[in-house]
């Protein structure tokens, strides 16, 4: 019963976007997009347990808004989910629950256009609560400057690169306070790579891979690394 | 579509390498030295339980759940740190909780842990006027509220902390030995409440250095003998 609901909804979807793809031609800026991937990471946080290295993995889920204006620039909006285990095998006694929620905010102006290659560059906010289990938590507020380059492969097909590059971090921890690092003491990097691929004039998937590092260079070290590849559906609008 | 090939190679050849290099040197070396010290450390210091009769152990343990020190978001010394307080019939106060007074531990004799010189005290801060509420004018520069860091002479210092105001009975220089009375419990400081903190550190600094964790020679835990150990919440405990 389940294969036969499933197998109609995507004879719906497809019946749907072809024909939008027939009779619209309209450009899109708005795309909507939920993706879903695979997180591996590592987590020094010596302020929280005295383990040189936590490792983790899981899945984790996203939501994405952009929209292009009539200039070209970009507004995105984006929500992340990560929930998992950290382990270590040196102290498994310490081993805890990780869940990260994340809402990032960015605004891309378009610098450079040509043929197939464009640039954006603009300013990004992350704003990161990271929960671990004991009754501890950190919330991260980051600002940094960003840039994107996208490579038209085909009419169908594209290329993106983003790189964030953090340059404020101002870090409440628990019932502690709220700590303001620059990058003299907090550096951080936020590297994308995606490939897009249009069904329709109003759907599209997305393959990417996502490089985040961060490390805050205070007597209870902070570093931490993350890998993610994830797959997306996109809906233009 | 041929002459986008190499891109595409490129993109592939890009998402498979990153993933698998440079880990090790991005998370780095710092905290081996604090996760050998969980793992291995043995107390140098013949330490005894710096208090007479039962007391309860409110924090103690090398869990995150047992040990609320663990947290060193305030000072990197006392990841070992202990909480004690006198608990009677389940109840650490009788009546009004909020008044120190009413506290069984308040005022009660606090002993030298282990023979060594004072090296830094602070003996003038106000009890916290309410139990249960930290004074306004307590900040990250005097958490400790009245305290004592004793050097044992062998790389490792205690602090006592949360001392009642006016009841330090040493001196910056004086030498102490085990046992001795040196101030009464208190509510001073960043503490919600009457009890005594201790912890044991490698630096002379005030709440810092490396956290080392604190075994107690000969005392009873819950009625049994332990000729060696670290108290961990929820136990009774009293030195032998």
């Amino acid at each position: 019963m389940k294969i036969k609901l499933l197998l109609l909804i995507s004879i719906f979807i497809l019946l749907y976007t072809n024909g939008f793809s027939q009779t619209n031609t309209n450009p899109k800026n708005n795309n909507l997009e939920f993706s879903t991937g695979f997180n591996s990471g590592s987590l020094k946080n010596l302020e929280f347990a005295p383990v040189s290295r936590y490792d983790y993995d899981g899945l984790f889920y996203s939501l994405n808004y952009e929209r292009k204006s009539r200039n070209e620039n970009l507004f995105e909006v984006q929500v992340d989910y990560l929930t998992t285990e950290l382990k270590s095998d040196a102290i498994p006694q310490l081993n805890t629950d990780y869940s990260k929620i994340g809402l990032g905010f960015s605004y891309l102006k378009q610098i450079f256009d040509k043929d197939v290659f464009s640039i954006h560059i603009g300013l990004q906010s992350q704003t990161t609560a990271s929960l671990y289990r004991d009754n501890y938590y950190l919330v991260d507020q980051e600002f940094g400057i960003a840039s994107r380059f996208t490579y038209q492969l085909n009419k169908k097909q594209y290329l993106t690169s983003k790189l964030t590059i953090p340059l404020v971090l101002m870090r409440l921890r628990g019932d502690f306070g709220l700590d303001a690092y620059l990058v003299n003491r907090y550096q951080g990097a936020l590297w994308n790579l995606e490939y897009g691929y249009s069904i329709s004039n109003h759907f599209g998937l997305r393959l990417s891979y996502d490089f985040k590092y961060n490390r805050l260079q205070i007597p209870n070290a902070f570093r931490e690394l993350q890998h993610q590849v994830n797959l997306g559906i996109n809906y233009k609008f | 579509m041929k002459r986008n090939s190499p891109i595409i190679y490129v993109f592939y050849f890009l998402l498979i390498s990153i993933p698998t290099s440079c880990s090790d040197t991005l998370i780095g070396d710092e905290g081996k030295l604090d996760e050998d010290t969980y793992l291995n450390y043995q107390t140098k210091t013949d330490l005894e339980l710096p208090f007479e009769e039962e007391w309860y152990v409110f924090v103690g343990g090398r869990t995150h759940l047992s040990g609320g020190h663990h947290f060193i978001t305030r000072g990197t010394g006392q990841r070992y740190a202990y909480d004690i307080a006198v608990v009677i019939d389940g109840s650490s106060f009788s009546d009004d909780s909020s008044k120190n007074e009413n506290h069984y531990c308040f005022g009660k004799r606090i002993n030298a842990p282990a023979d060594g010189n004072v090296i830094a005290l602070e003996n003038n801060i106000d009890d916290n006027y309410v139990s249960g509420a930290v004074n306004s004018d307590i900040n990250d520069s005097n958490l400790a509220g009245n305290y004592i860091i004793i050097d044992h002479l062998n790389g490792e210092y205690s602090m006592l902390a949360h001392f009642k105001k006016g009841t330090i009975t040493v001196a910056v220089g004086d030498m102490v030995v085990k046992g001795q009375e040196v101030g009464k419990a208190g509510n001073s400081g960043n503490s919600t409440g009457p009890h005594l903190h201790y912890h044991l550190q490698n630096t002379p600094d005030y709440l810092n250095g490396i956290g080392l964790p604190a075994q107690f020679a000969n005392y009873y835990e819950d009625d049994e003998l332990i000729e060696r150990g670290e108290p961990v919440r929820g136990q009774t405990v009293v030195k032998n």
